[in-house]
């Protein structure tokens, strides 16, 4: 598949675009590309201006700076006073709100993009039948946009996006105002849509699950800015920016400095004296004894265990913990537990094997897994959350 | 390679005719929006600059221009005015005090408890809201004025009662009736939907705390709703300084006047005195604002105050309670519409007004009179083409209006707001004044003198402040994406308008529509100065009636008017009501 998407044509291209409200940038030279049949995620917190990209990518927004091509054309372009409004630019969009038209009937929100183009009445009809079908919701054409659950009106929000057969369709948010077991749900309705009829997507979203789960590609965007662009599993094994690493899932973070470094494997001694060896990803520019650096691991790439006698291939990488908290949640505990130092970690822990609060525990870091960071670039990324104990917002 | 060749494109120009952004069309736009501002400002601003111009005039009316300082000397070394200031601030402090803490009662009441009928009560006051100020108070004449009101003669029959126990014709009397007309039914009306608002578990958390009842809304509901309590108190305030036909009628015979009957009574004498009464609208204007800057102020820094996201609404068990709260609220609700209805059409029926001491006292002759005399008919006529005119003519007006203040990108939009917030400030009589000088001051618009169409300028700017509120409520409330959906997917601007925003706002604008109409039947200050003649409209006859004496006929006007206003108000409420609006009215 992922193959297949970059051999397709381009759809949408982003070139340094940018976009200021007074002294704020709201989007900062964010370029990209969507191919057909790809759903490309713009992930970020809130006010990190995906929003604003996907409104002027629609041209509910100008673009202050840059060019937005689609299709064959430019469609917004300020230095070559290009600009085409929303109507005739042919995209389709589901919006955060579904904005269901509350005086017409599910039939007439579907059938709108058709009426505006001054479709036959006939082809009209089958045209909606069909892609209601699709969405299924046949049978709900008289209902009116107001007796409907929120997944319905979802669904016809999503009708009422492809039933002109746009290039393109743009989603704000569009699970944002479901409740998680729907969410869930429509959210595989979404990826098997997708596949079906090959559409293109461009998807905003602040939440990660949902952009990993449902992305060929996720451009993560912070300030305005795009800080890291690539699949889903690349972002998530391989962040390039502390960002990125701390806002996609959730990480360990030790402080130490580096004892030495030979053949791919850096030794640290951490805080509270202990040294490990490390060979997973470095990000260190150039590697100099004493310098202070961070050592970070998944939690779930840590190998859990009672007694020291740890399972990892350096004996060495293991450190003590005390299990401070245990919620159990079902499939798995989640533990908070507390590393030297004072140092509060959140993990998963098996359901067979019996825990409980104030045990002692080991954790084996294993050296291929454990990045190496350099802390001094750390904090100079001002926005990096605290070590978060909930596991998505 | 698969990519496009960008070079290539065969880009759109922003100035091609396909773009809905081209210059022409902004320009064009633009043009409007500056037109439509430019006439707003003249129609608001020019009576009141005008009636500030001719308050410096001391010449005789129809000479040439004299300008001096007498007018203002004379008002203030005249007693009239400061004894005309206090009555009209008592007898507004008085109503509100009174008026308030029933008003709080019965919102309450309606909105959170398990009170038996308290929608068809609700019903009730919003009738109550409309009922026209000149004909009620005819009717509360008939029942309490001297010795042939009705409630005195029962009350005579009584033992230990000697004379008349009430006087309509007194401070209190005038109280009476604004009490019975607007000053309850307002805050019943603006404080439902706000208590309606409120989490119902803040009330329950008191109750099962150990307060009473009372005590939950006095030491919970009422601190909780205090700053939209004032809000309402403000406006309303505002409104009873304002107020001119009840004490007209029923403060004359006493010399109790307050501002706007001094004012009018300047302007009916031989021969009128146009700088005397324009200087006295200015002092009556300026002894406003502050009211009025109190409450803007007010209302913009607690906007949010009863707001709150989710909450339950479970209504609270009055208990033994209910029926005879409801009793009396019914017994409330009689005297405001029932009562003053009622007798109204007795006196129509009535040889002489309210003597029933006769051998036959009634008579068809009233009403064959009235339909047979070309006057009243004639007023009939003008009243419904006045009232349908200005309704049809403020719909597009206040739309326009609320749509320009709300959505366009425009130099003047803050200034158009504020001009629609500034007819708040200003009594009817006043403008009714500023309107008369304006159309006999500059000759284009000397046509107009005595026309309809002056009339209709006068209900519009009348109207205007809460016209465009409820439009703009209405508007606020379709959001935006509603209409962004429909340019996403491909309609233009006006289909748009047309498709989404018109249908969904469609409900408010014919509730602004019935309400002008409303008003433009009952309204007397407003037009009481422009409409003579051929073009006197029914509320100014009747008026005249009253002066001459006429009572009887006076009634067969007043149950046409109240018969014409409280349809409107009915059916106002009806679409208001199932299109869900009229919650936030005039609170904004």
């Amino acid at each position: 598949m992922q193959k297949a998407v970059e051999d397709q044509p381009l759809v949408l291209r982003f070139e340094n675009v940018s976009r200021r409200f007074g002294a704020h940038t709201a989007v900062d030279c964010v370029g990209f590309e969507l191919r057909r049949g790809e759903v490309l995620t713009l992930l970020g917190p809130s006010g990190c201006g995906k929003t604003t990209t996907l409104r002027i990518a629609i041209g509910l927004e100008r673009a202050g700076a840059g060019r937005v091509h689609y299709r064959d054309r430019v469609v917004d372009s300020p230095a070559e006073r290009i600009f085409v409004a929303p109507e005739q630019r042919d995209m389709g969009m589901v919006f955060q709100s579904y904005a269901i038209w509350p005086h017409m009937n599910v039939f007439e929100n579907v059938a709108f993009p058709l009426r505006t183009r001054r479709t036959d009445q006939g082809v009209v009809a089958a045209k909606v039948a069909a892609i209601l079908g699709q969405v299924g919701l046949t049978g709900y054409e008289d209902r009116s946009g107001m007796q409907l659950s929120g997944g319905q009106q979802q669904r016809v929000a999503v009708a009422r996006g492809l039933i002109a057969s746009p290039d393109v369709l743009l989603m704000d948010e569009p699970f944002s105002n479901l409740d998680a077991k729907l969410r869930d749900q429509m959210r595989a309705e979404l990826k098997i849509l997708q596949r079906r009829l090959g559409l293109s997507i461009l998807f905003v979203t602040h939440d990660q699950t949902e952009a990993l789960a449902l992305s060929d590609r996720i451009a993560v965007m912070r300030d305005g800015r795009i800080e890291q662009i690539g699949t889903p599993v690349d972002l998530y094994t391989n962040p390039q920016v502390p960002f990125v690493r701390d806002f996609l899932g959730q990480s360990l973070l030790l402080q130490g400095r580096v004892v030495r470094s030979e053949t791919g494997v850096v030794r640290v001694r951490l805080e509270h004296g202990q040294v490990i060896d490390a060979s997973g990803r470095n990000h260190l520019t150039s590697v100099t004894p004493d310098m202070p650096c961070l050592l970070v691991i998944r939690p779930e790439e840590m190998v859990v265990a009672v007694g020291p006698e740890a399972a990892v291939a350096e004996p060495s990488n293991t450190i003590r913990a005390t299990i401070r908290t245990l919620l159990f949640l079902g499939p798995d505990y989640e533990a908070v537990v507390e590393l030297p130092q004072g140092q509060l970690a959140s993990l998963h822990l098996r359901r067979e094997a019996m825990w409980q609060e104030g045990q002692a525990i080991h954790l084996g870091l294993p050296a291929d897994k454990l990045q190496i960071w350099d802390r001094q670039k750390d904090s100079h990324d001002q926005h990096r959350p605290r070590l978060h104990v909930a596991r998505e917002g | 390679m698969t990519s496009i060749d960008l070079a290539s494109t065969s880009p759109v120009r922003a100035d091609a005719p396909a773009s809905s952004d081209g210059g022409a069309a902004t320009n064009l736009r633009l043009l409007l929006l500056s037109l439509m501002l430019a006439v707003v400002a003249f129609l608001v601003l020019y009576p009141v600059l005008s009636l500030l111009a001719t308050s410096f005039e001391v010449n005789a009316l129809g000479q040439a221009s004299v300008y001096g300082t007498e007018k203002w000397l004379r008002i203030f070394s005249s007693g009239n005015l400061s004894q005309a200031l206090i009555n009209t601030l008592s007898l507004s402090v008085m109503r509100q005090l009174i008026g308030v803490v029933v008003g709080i009662g019965i919102a309450w009441l309606i909105a959170r408890t398990n009170l038996p009928g308290r929608n068809m009560l609700e019903i009730g006051f919003w009738v109550a809201l409309f009922m026209p100020a000149l004909p009620v108070t005819l009717a509360w004449v008939l029942l309490l004025a001297g010795r042939s009101g009705l409630a005195n003669q029962l009350m005579a029959q009584m033992p230990f009662v000697h004379g008349p126990v009430f006087n309509a014709y007194s401070w209190w009397g005038i109280v009476w009736v604004h009490l019975m007309t607007s000053s309850i039914a307002v805050k019943v009306f603006l404080l439902v939907p706000a208590f309606r608002s409120l989490d119902s578990s803040l009330e329950e958390a008191a109750r099962t705390s150990g307060a009473t009842l009372f005590g939950t809304l006095r030491r919970v509901v009422v601190p909780i709703m205090a700053p939209t309590i004032l809000v309402v108190v403000l406006i309303s305030f505002v409104r009873s300084m304002q107020a001119f036909e009840v004490e007209l009628i029923l403060g004359a015979p006493k010399n109790i006047s307050v501002y706007s009957t001094i004012i009018f009574s300047a302007m009916t004498r031989e021969p009128p005195d146009q700088g005397l009464a324009s200087a006295l609208s200015i002092v009556f204007l300026i002894s406003i604002v502050p009211f009025v800057i109190l409450q803007q102020w007010y209302s913009h820094r607690h906007r949010y105050a009863s707001i709150s996201g989710k909450f339950r609404n479970r209504t609270l068990d009055l208990g033994r309670l209910r029926w005879p709260l409801f009793a009396l609220i019914v017994l409330l609700l009689t005297m405001m519409t029932l009562l003053p209805f009622t007798f109204l059409l007795m006196a129509t029926f009535m040889k002489m007004f309210g003597v029933f001491k006769m051998a036959s006292p009634w008579t068809l002759d009233n009403w064959n009179g009235a339909l047979s005399q070309g006057d009243v008919l004639r007023s009939l006529f003008n009243t419904l083409t006045l009232a349908v005119t200005a309704a049809l003519a403020g719909m597009v007006a206040f739309t326009t209006i609320a749509i320009a203040t709300l959505r366009a990108k425009f130099f003047g939009r803050r200034i158009l707001d504020f001009l629609t917030w500034l007819p708040t400030l200003i009594p009817g009589l006043v403008l009714s004044l500023g309107f008369l000088q304006m159309v006999t001051a500059v000759p284009i618009f000397h046509p107009l003198y005595g026309s309809l169409a002056v009339m209709v300028l006068a209900i519009l700017i009348g109207t205007m402040t809460i016209g465009t509120q409820v439009l703009r409520g209405a508007l606020v409330q379709i959001g935006r994406e509603l209409e962004e959906a429909a340019w996403a997917h491909g309609a233009s601007r006006l289909y748009t308008f047309r498709r989404i925003v018109l249908p969904l706002i469609a409900p408010s604008v014919a509730v602004v529509g019935l309400e002008i109409f409303a008003t433009a039947n009952s309204a007397v200050g407003i037009i009481v100065l422009l409409g003579t003649g051929a073009t006197q409209p029914l509320a100014t006859l009747q008026l005249t009636l009253l002066d001459s004496g006429r009572f009887e006929q006076a009634a067969v006007i007043g149950v046409v008017i109240m018969t014409l206003t409280i349809a409107s108000a009915l059916l106002a409420r009806t679409i208001g009501h199932r299109a869900g609006i009229g919650r936030r009215v005039a609170t904004g």
